[in-house]
């Protein structure tokens, strides 16, 4: 299978301090790809730098065989690169449904010389409600559609979330930590639903878990970050075994 | 009396389009802009020179729009990028730089004195006073409603979707594909152009601009009828409109009938205040909130 995601010798520091230092890794079309590592060792960041929200500074990122390091996070989006935040982000005067919606793509509707005639994009628009209210029911959140996400509790905000990043027709998904805080039930559903819309949908995984437990049934293939560099790859299983692992999250024997 | 209500109905109208403007720019789109007062003095000033140079005053009325858009995305392109507070901050400036400019460059439009004489939309021989408010409050009404359902076909649209997305999160509406540019200079422009028509209208109604009718003065009470009415609701600018209007007319009415021991100007400004402290402390949503979205 080819690679779907390149990056080369990624670089990125703040104000001196090397959050990423010369990151290469390549994920393949199709798969679903792990990225574990201890608090602060960069995991995080390298995410914000593959959906552009921080810019690298050294190295190259590859998308599809072209490069997208030096475009705007609304470009690099719309090439199908959908990040979920760890933090819930959510628009908090919006409805949950709107929330959904916001995530849709309705080319005529929001152009402002098309929204005069609605015929332009109700049809869209109503298949995108249609999309939406599918994907809150089996995140069982259809019942809280039309209330405000300042109304909902902390793990249901992150479910909203996942739910946002499946409205985006996405190429590849990048979760962060997307089952934190979710009751073990439903995150072995979410998983599901990942391999299954992995399957139907051709989209690629690229998930930071802390669960390593959920992370290595579902996973075929892992990176492990440690202070900003990738000190392993591999299967769950080599993962494991792997001694600099131990190392990185334990301390040495 | 007809005429003093005529001419509070009017300026009623005026202000509701320039509240409206400030709604579609904060309220919307979270735009923090502290110059609407410039974009209102270049629409009159612009409609003016026109209209002094023989022109139709609806031709003057189109030239102030385009005129106001194009420096409202001038101005947005160049700074739009800057972080809200600072943004507030420049357009607060800008607004004076332009005002002392115009006072000071008599070639212009006759510096301090201004421009006078201003022909009016109707230049009817022989109109009664009370016909010509008639004529002009329903002008006014006339600008008011096309802008009041323009905003209201885009408030209710997936473009409004995302303006209101950019006031919540802008980072997060680019993070899913919008460019938060575009539509944040878009939404500026329509402001400009809307507080351009205001200022188009009050040149001929007056009959003469000056820079002294554009301080930031003329801004703050913009804002505190879009912030009393409610920002984020397209009646609410209205409503605030009124309820301001209402307040500053109503305290001139007083004085006849209640003796207060404060000039009734003075009075006005007082309760506004009082207002403003009360309202962001307790209903910072103002009078209307936000229509949401209901699904079945």
């Amino acid at each position: 299978m080819k690679e779907i995601l390149i990056l080369k010798n990624v670089c990125k520091s703040f104000n001196g301090l090397e959050v990423v230092k010369n990151v290469s890794l390549k994920v393949k079309e199709k798969s679903i790809t792990g990225l574990i590592g201890p608090n602060g060792s960069g995991k995080t960041t390298l995410f914000n730098l593959i959906s552009g929200i921080y810019k690298i500074d050294n190295g190259k990122i590859f998308f599809n065989g072209e490069r997208i390091d030096n475009l705007e996070p609304y470009k690099i989006s719309n090439k199908g690169i959908i990040k979920s935040f760890q933090i819930p982000r959510l628009l908090k005067k919006l409805t949950i449904l709107e929330n959904m919606l916001i995530a849709a793509k309705n080319i005529k509707g929001e152009e402002i010389l098309n929204v005069f005639n609605k015929n332009n994009w109700r049809k869209i628009e109503e298949e995108n409600i249609k999309k939406a209210l599918s994907i809150l029911e089996f995140l069982e959140l259809k019942e809280l559609r039309n209330s405000l996400p300042t109304n909902i509790s902390g793990g249901q905000l992150k479910l909203l979330e996942i739910g946002r990043a499946l409205m985006c027709n996405p190429r590849i998904l990048l979760l962060d930590e997307i089952i934190a805080g979710i009751n073990p039930i439903l995150a072995e559903k979410i998983f599901r639903k990942i391999i299954e819309l992995r399957d139907n949908f051709n989209i690629t995984f690229f998930i930071i878990e802390h669960r390593i437990d959920f992370l290595f049934d579902f996973a075929e293939y892992i990176f492990v970050m440690d202070k900003g560099k990738i000190i392993a790859e591999g299967s769950p299983k080599e993962i494991i075994n792997n001694e600099k692992v131990m190392e990185a999250y334990i301390g040495e024997k | 009396m007809i005429a003093f209500i005529l001419d509070t109905l009017i300026w009623i109208a005026l202000y509701s389009i320039l509240s409206l403007s400030l709604s579609i720019e904060y309220g919307f789109t979270g735009i923090m802009n502290f110059g609407k007062a410039l974009f209102f003095m270049i629409g009159a000033y612009v409609s003016a020179i026109v209209t002094l140079n023989g022109l139709n005053y609806f031709i003057g009325l189109l030239f102030a729009i385009l005129f106001s858009a194009l420096i409202g995305l001038i101005l947005s392109i160049s700074m739009i990028r800057i972080r809200e507070d600072y943004f507030a901050i420049v357009t607060l400036a800008l607004n004076e730089c332009f005002r002392i400019i115009l006072k000071n460059e008599y070639w212009i439009a006759g510096g301090p004195i201004g421009l006078r004489n201003i022909p009016s939309a109707f230049p009817l021989k022989n109109l009664s006073y009370e016909i010509f408010l008639l004529l002009n409050l329903l002008l006014i009404i006339g600008i008011l409603l096309f802008f009041y359902l323009f905003l209201r076909i885009i408030i209710n649209s997936p473009y409004g979707r995302i303006l209101r997305a950019i006031r919540e999160d802008e980072l997060l509406t680019q993070t899913l594909g919008k460019n938060t540019f575009k539509y944040k200079t878009q939404a500026f422009t329509i402001g400009s152009a809307m507080a351009g028509a205001a200022g188009s209208f009050l040149s001929q109604y007056i009959g003469y601009v000056s820079t002294d009718l554009f301080l930031s003065t003329t801004t703050f009470t913009i804002w505190i009828m879009c912030i009393i009415g409610g920002p984020s609701n397209i009646n609410g600018a209205i409503i605030g409109a009124l309820f301001m209007r209402g307040i500053e007319r109503g305290t001139r009415i007083l004085k006849d009938y209640v003796s207060i021991p404060i000039d009734p100007n003075n009075f006005m400004f007082i309760i506004t205040g009082i207002l403003m402290v009360i309202f962001i402390m307790y209903k910072p949503e103002g009078i209307l909130r936000e229509k949401r979205m209901r699904v079945e």
